[in-house]
C-alpha cells in the first residue's frame, strides 16, 4: 500500500504545492504545511475507496488540513496575506506584458480572499465542477454558485482597484 | 474578466514552475517518517489521558464512599450517625459526577464520529471545533467534580468531627457554609486561570475556525 501511495503522491504532488502556495506566505510555512498535508493524506489513505477521483480526494484532505492548520493560524492570524501566492511563477516566459500584469493582479487578488473563498476559487480555477466543489466543501451546489459569483465580483473589484 | 479568462490566467500559474522541488518517492517517504503528530492528534491524546484521569477520580469517589458507608475505612457508627440530608447530598453528588462523566464521554465519541478521515470541509471544521471545545470543557468538568467531591467530603468530615468532639454544635451550619464558599472560590479562581491559559493558546485559533464555519454556513 505504501508503494502505491507514494507513486500516487509523486504524480499528484502539484496539488499539494498549489494548496500550500495559496495558503502560505513564506517558505517555512509552505514546507510545514506540505508535510502536514502529506501526513494527513497517508493517515487517510486506507479510507480512500476510489468512489471519487484521487485528485478530488487529495484536494479535500489538503484543503481541510490547510484551513484547520494550527500553525498557519498561529503564524498568520490575519485571513489573507499580500505575500501569499508570490511563490508562483509564470509558466510561459514569452508571455506578453499585459498577460504578466493580469497574472500578477490575479495572484494579489486571490491572496486577499478569505480561507473558504480561496479554497472555492482554487477548485474552480482547477476546473472542478460545482458538484465536486460542493462535495469537497460540504456546501450545496446552489451555494457554491452564489459564493462563486460573489468571489468573482470580489476578485474583479480587487483587480480593478489595483489597475 | 470572465471565468474562462480567469482560468486561462490561472493555467499559466503552474505548480510545476512554482519553484518547489519535485519530490521523488524516497524523499516523500523520508518526509513521512520525519513527521511529528499534528496538533489535533496531540489534543486527542490529551483528551484520552484526561478521560482516564476522570475515570480514575470517579471510581475512587464511588469506591471510597462505598467503603466509608460499609465502615471499612471509618467508624461505621459515625457514618450511621450522619444526618440523612448529608447522605442524600453525597448520593446525589455521586450520581451527578457519574452522569457528567458518561454524558461527556458520549459527547466526545459523537464528535469523533462526526468526521472520519475523508470528510468534507464543513464536517472537518465542526470536528476540530468540537474537539477543542471538549478539551476546554474537560478541565472545567474535572474542576467541577473535584469541587463537588471536596464540598461533600468537607461537610461529612466536619460533621463527623463534631459528632466525635461534641463541641461547636452551634457553629455547624455557618462553618460548613464558609468552607463551601472557600472551596467554591478556590475552584472559581482555578477555573479563571485555566480559561485564561486556554484562550491565550487556542482562543484566536478557535475564533478563526468558528468564523470560517460561519462563513460556510451563512447561506445554508
Amino acid at each position: 500500500m505504501e508503494k502505491e501511495f507514494l507513486a500516487l503522491i509523486r504524480v499528484n504532488q502539484g496539488i499539494i504545492h498549489k494548496v500550500t502556495n495559496v495558503y502560505c506566505d513564506n517558505e517555512e510555512d509552505r514546507k510545514d504545511l506540505f508535510q502536514e498535508i502529506l501526513a494527513q493524506l497517508w493517515k487517510s489513505y486506507p479510507g480512500f475507496r476510489q468512489e471519487s477521483k484521487f485528485s478530488t480526494w487529495m484536494y479535500r484532505i489538503a484543503l481541510n488540513t490547510a484551513i484547520t492548520s494550527f500553525k498557519k493560524w498561529r503564524r498568520q492570524p490575519v485571513a489573507s496575506s499580500a505575500q501569499s501566492l508570490a511563490n508562483f511563477q509564470i509558466a510561459d516566459d514569452n508571455s506578453s506584458a499585459e498577460t504578466d500584469e493580469n497574472i500578477a493582479l490575479l495572484k494579489r487578488a486571490v491572496s486577499r480572499l478569505t480561507g473558504i473563498e480561496k479554497s472555492i476559487i482554487l477548485l474552480f480555477l482547477e476546473n472542478k465542477s460545482y458538484e465536486e466543489i460542493a462535495d469537497i466543501t460540504g456546501i450545496t451546489q446552489n451555494y457554491v454558485r452564489v459564493k462563486m459569483n460573489r468571489i468573482k465580483t470580489k476578485l474583479k473589484g480587487f483587480m480593478l482597484s489595483e489597475e | 474578466m470572465g471565468a474562462e479568462d480567469l482560468r486561462e490566467i490561472w493555467g499559466r500559474i503552474t505548480a510545476d514552475s512554482s519553484g518547489q522541488p519535485v519530490l521523488d518517492e524516497n524523499q516523500i517517504r523520508s518526509m513521512l517518517k520525519k513527521r511529528s503528530g499534528s496538533l489535533m492528534e496531540k489534543i486527542d491524546f490529551n483528551i484520552r489521558v484526561g478521560f482516564a484521569v476522570l475515570l480514575g477520580i470517579v471510581m475512587f469517589i464511588v469506591v471510597y464512599d462505598l467503603l466509608s458507608f460499609t465502615g471499612h475505612i471509618s467508624d461505621a457508627s459515625l457514618q450511621a450517625s450522619l444526618p440523612q440530608w448529608l447522605l442524600m447530598l453525597d448520593g446525589i453528588s455521586n450520581f451527578l459526577i457519574l452522569s457528567i462523566f458518561v454524558t461527556f464521554f458520549l459527547h466526545y465519541f459523537r464528535i469523533r464520529r462526526l468526521c472520519q478521515d475523508n470528510c468534507d470541509l464543513r464536517h472537518a471544521l465542526m470536528k476540530v471545533i468540537g474537539i477543542l471545545t471538549i478539551y476546554q470543557r474537560l478541565f472545567v468538568v474535572l474542576l467541577f467534580i473535584i469541587m463537588i467531591f471536596s464540598i461533600t467530603g468537607f461537610a461529612a468530615g466536619y460533621y463527623t468531627s463534631i459528632l466525635e468532639n461534641q463541641t461547636m454544635e452551634g457553629f455547624l451550619i455557618p462553618v460548613i457554609l464558609f468552607g463551601v464558599l472557600v472551596i467554591a472560590l478556590l475552584t472559581w479562581l482555578i477555573f479563571l486561570l485555566l480559561r485564561w491559559i486556554f484562550r491565550r493558546v487556542y482562543g484566536n485559533y478557535l475564533d478563526q475556525l468558528r468564523n470560517t464555519l460561519a462563513e460556510l454556513d451563512e447561506l445554508e
